[in-house]
């Protein structure tokens, strides 16, 4: 098992609710992919520069980690979990 | 001594049939004081496994994922049934378990989720102490009442860790804080241990004297030496003995092996910073022996210190080269700095010093630490600017200012010397 790396852009549908930000659908590659479960949220920083990430399970992509740069407001599928 | 595991179910809290003679009388009188001590279990790795299920189940290791380069940093419990375990070689850990996964050091994300457990458990006690990344210490003397007892709190913290951020943790529960982190040592992985103060050396007896906090390999082998290769030896052994061979050490270890520890762990802010040192060391995965490499590598490493140490608002005046070469001989060396510094290039010149004076040719560098020590602040500090070269320090200073503000601003990455041997620090 490894991980992939993506750092591709995706089109993200978010709840927001009591101050957190819930991943719900992204669309990736012209495909829709629900978001099963969010298993970890975590922020980096460089310099002030924020990102927010998310490790979560998408129906059709498996274990993956989605960021959001808040600088560039850009959502990004960064690694995707894979059997080889 | 109280155990509460459950191994079938290894995250639900039990209650406590078996826990009746702790809570019987949570409020003993015979404790003066309690001490809760946390330990998260294999925390990268758990965090990891958190993070993508296709990994439970299977052994899993962090770092070491480039190839056979690096070291690990943590194993889960199922990759340590193969022998992994952190500081050891990539190359060593995939001989031992090929089909392990290793995975990379992620140190923001566990940092991250690091402080929000510490956060989580301040509520608890106002003496909450975290002791690294992935530990903490907190004195509930005071909360017992309201909590209903040390066993309640350790159950409680246990179920939040757990509830809210899916990871495992060991609870540690005595009578000083050795007491405590011996019981989570000894109740890992994902335990709750109760050792009160009287018994605390009849459960230490057995135990390898290897398994006390602060006795580490040289010690281990001196007291084997000797003949006290288990605690309860290291309790008995007559104090003349313990002294001729560990000065006042002896008796200091002899009274840990007893699970007495009149020690005090201060906060951060109680630490006078004469005492600090602020460091840092890279471990390679290709070990370098040329010297110009190993410069630029100091280069780095110096940057670094004197970016931190510039951040605490400090100043330092006592320089330590630590070298560790492929076969794991490490050496130390030391330099008092003609003037106390925060200053990089005053370090990268007593530091490739240092290198020049402790490198041994040709042998394989792995690890290479720099760290400057005898902190004062740089406000109390009086600073004798040589009255010659004041101005180019001023205008150092303003140059290291502006690089901090564009690292704070921009990331660390956003600009570095240019190094390969060619840069050569002012003289």
């Amino acid at each position: 098992m490894s991980y992939e790396r993506m750092d591709e852009p995706i089109e993200m549908i978010v709840h927001f609710a009591s101050k957190k930000v819930i991943p719900l659908r992204f669309l990736w590659r012209n495909l829709p992919h629900k978001v099963q479960t969010v298993r970890g949220r975590w922020v980096t920083l460089e310099g002030r520069q924020k990102c927010y990430h998310w490790a979560i399970v998408a129906d059709g992509v498996g274990s993956c980690e989605i960021s959001l740069d808040i600088e560039q407001m850009l959502w990004q599928i960064n690694t995707v979990s894979t059997e080889s | 001594m109280s155990w509460h595991h459950d191994k079938h179910n290894p995250h639900t809290i039990i209650s406590p049939a078996t826990l009746e003679n702790v809570t019987k009388n949570p409020f003993r009188s015979d404790i003066e004081r309690t001490f809760l001590h946390i330990d998260m279990d294999a925390f990268f790795a758990s965090v990891e496994i958190r993070d993508n299920p296709a990994l439970e189940g299977r052994p899993v290791a962090v770092g070491g994922s480039h190839g056979n380069r690096g070291v690990v940093t943590a194993a889960n419990y199922i990759a340590r049934k193969y022998g992994l375990k952190a500081g050891m070689t990539a190359v060593e850990a995939r001989r031992r378990c090929p089909h392990a996964v290793f995975l990379r050091v992620r140190g923001e994300k566990y940092t991250y989720v690091s402080a929000q457990i510490m956060a989580a458990l301040e509520r608890f006690s106002p003496d909450m102490r975290p002791l690294s990344v992935d530990e903490a210490s907190l004195e509930i003397t005071g909360c017992l009442k309201l909590y209903g007892g040390a066993v309640r709190i350790g159950e409680e913290i246990k179920q939040l860790i757990w509830s809210k951020f899916r990871l495992p943790s060991t609870v540690g529960i005595g009578p000083n804080r050795l007491v405590a982190k011996m019981a989570a040592n000894l109740g890992k992985p994902d335990g709750l241990l109760v050792i009160h103060s009287e018994e605390a050396a009849e459960v230490f007896a057995p135990l390898p004297v290897d398994k006390m906090i602060g006795i580490g390999k040289a010690t281990t082998n001196a007291l084997n030496g000797i003949g006290i290769t288990t605690l309860g030896q290291l309790a008995k052994a007559p104090d003349r003995l313990l002294k001729s061979r560990f000065g006042i050490l002896g008796p200091v270890m002899k009274k840990l092996a007893r699970g007495e520890w009149s020690g005090r762990m201060r906060k951060d802010e109680d630490r006078g910073p004469i005492e600090r040192s602020i460091g840092h060391q890279r471990t390679y995965g290709e070990p370098i022996s040329d010297p110009a490499a190993l410069k630029a590598k100091l280069v780095a490493l110096a940057e670094m210190v004197a970016r931190r140490v510039r951040r605490a608002r400090m100043v330092g005046r006592v320089l330590t080269l630590t070298i560790r070469y492929t076969d794991f001989t490490t050496i130390s060396h030391q330099s008092v700095l003609p003037v106390i510094t925060d200053d990089e290039d005053e370090l990268i010149l007593h530091a490739w010093r240092l290198l020049n004076e402790a490198l041994e040719e040709k042998r394989k560098v792995r690890l290479l630490g720099l760290s400057l020590g005898r902190l004062k602040s740089k406000e109390k500090h009086d600073r004798q600017l040589d009255i010659f070269f004041s101005n180019l320090k001023l205008k150092h200073e303003e140059l290291h200012n502006a690089l901090d503000n564009l690292r704070d601003r921009f990331g660390e990455r956003v600009i570095a010397r240019a190094m390969g041997g060619r840069w050569e620090p002012r003289k």
